[in-house]
């Protein structure tokens, strides 16, 4: 019970970490009012809030270039090598792996840390 | 259909008729030299004061502080309608207050060149860090395109303009707008066509408009004073104007962007 409730809480912060990486993305790159103007079109258009993005990777990847055009992939690259930075993971780009699939190898690289701790 | 979206459709109504009405107060002009006269020069003043007035409305809105690229994206452009708005005043001040041609170079010319720097400055902000965006390709047709661009203006469009102007400053100025337009033009159809692709970028696409019509109208201006047509009421002038609106519908989009995502932001706070 307790290795779950630490696995959870440990999931909670590689999720809140996840939200600030991609909002330090499109708040450097774009700015302050955009970030807010991404989450409101993001919930009105696809109804993902914004603490659904963890869990909606593919659905926030595919929304990004309908609302940012061909600034869409740029940002989805830019947001995954912030988030490498965050965890001190050297950055690879690999073809093929998709925004989930370079979270999913933060997210096991971040718990394995958070164990061996 | 929202109350908002309904709303910017009004909007989009009011841009539309202004526009045909300045095309219909044209055609009339051509049949009246006065009215014609009066229009050229009474018009652009009117045009640039709306552009300005939604883009200091919009940067205002949009301003978080210095750090925000948002806010210094939307200062920027607000500072380059601001001193283009100044050229269109200061330049028809002359006819329409002193009675007399207008100088050149004039003082406009100092405020109409200035508003090139912060407009650039402005498009490369937004849009330098999506470069990897541009395929090398769409980088080599831009650059094949300034390039061309250049050669003609410097082929075509100087040497004549030098040759008429005999004081330093004459020739500085003449060689500065076409010069400018030609860096500033590929930059934003550059721009245009990345933001034509994605509903966050749509004030952007609008701004970005204007700034195609008012260069393209620039260079036009420059080729029918060269061919000696140009006349005070030509048609081209409408691009000009045309400009402005774009210009004022892409602030006035930006400004209720930024009202909505105040009021959003000061409500979740």
């Amino acid at each position: 019970m307790a290795g779950n409730s630490l696995r959870t809480l440990e999931t909670d912060e590689f999720d809140r970490l996840l939200l600030e990486s991609i909002e330090e993305t499109v708040r450097g790159v774009l700015g302050e009012l955009p970030v807010q103007a991404l989450y409101d079109a993001l919930e009105k258009k696809d109804q993902i809030r914004r603490d659904d993005i963890p869990q909606r990777l593919e659905d926030f990847q595919n929304a990004l270039p309908r609302l940012l055009g061909a600034g869409g992939p740029v940002i989805i690259r830019m947001m995954t090598r912030n988030l490498y930075g965050r965890f001190e993971i050297p950055y690879r780009q690999e073809t093929g792996y998709d925004l989930k699939k370079h979270v999913e190898i933060c997210r096991q690289i971040y718990m394995k840390k958070k164990f061996h701790a | 259909m929202t109350r908002q979206e309904e709303h910017g459709s009004k909007v989009w109504y009011w841009v539309l008729a202004t526009a045909i009405l300045i095309l219909v107060l044209y055609m009339y002009g051509q049949m009246n030299t006065a009215f014609l006269y009066m229009l050229s020069n009474a018009l652009p003043p009117l045009t640039g004061l709306l552009a300005f007035s939604m883009a200091g409305l919009a940067s205002r809105r949009s301003w978080i502080g210095w750090a925000d690229v948002s806010s210094k994206v939307w200062l920027g452009y607000a500072s380059g309608m601001f001193l283009w708005f100044l050229g269109e005043t200061i330049s028809v001040a002359y006819p329409l207050l002193l009675h007399i041609p207008t100088p050149f170079p004039s003082v406009g010319d100092v405020f109409w060149l200035a508003g090139y720097i912060p407009l650039l400055s402005a498009i490369l902000l937004q849009v330098w860090p999506f470069r990897e965006a541009f395929s090398r390709g769409k980088f080599a047709a831009v650059l094949v395109f300034v390039i061309f661009l250049m050669i003609l203006v410097l082929a075509v469009l100087v040497p004549p303009s030098i040759a008429e102007e005999h004081e330093t400053a004459a020739v500085l100025v003449s060689l500065a707008y076409p010069l400018l337009d030609a860096v500033l033009l590929p930059v934003a159809i550059l721009s245009f066509v990345f933001f034509m692709k994605g509903s966050l970028w749509r004030p952007m696409l609008f701004v970005v408009a204007g700034i195609i019509l008012n260069t393209s109208a620039d260079v036009l201006y420059s080729w029918t004073v060269l061919l000696g047509i140009y006349y005070d009421g030509h048609p081209l002038e409408l691009l000009f104007h045309w400009s402005y609106l774009a210009f004022a519908l892409g602030f006035y989009l930006q400004l209720k962007q930024a009202r909505s995502m105040i009021d959003l932001r000061s409500r979740s706070a």
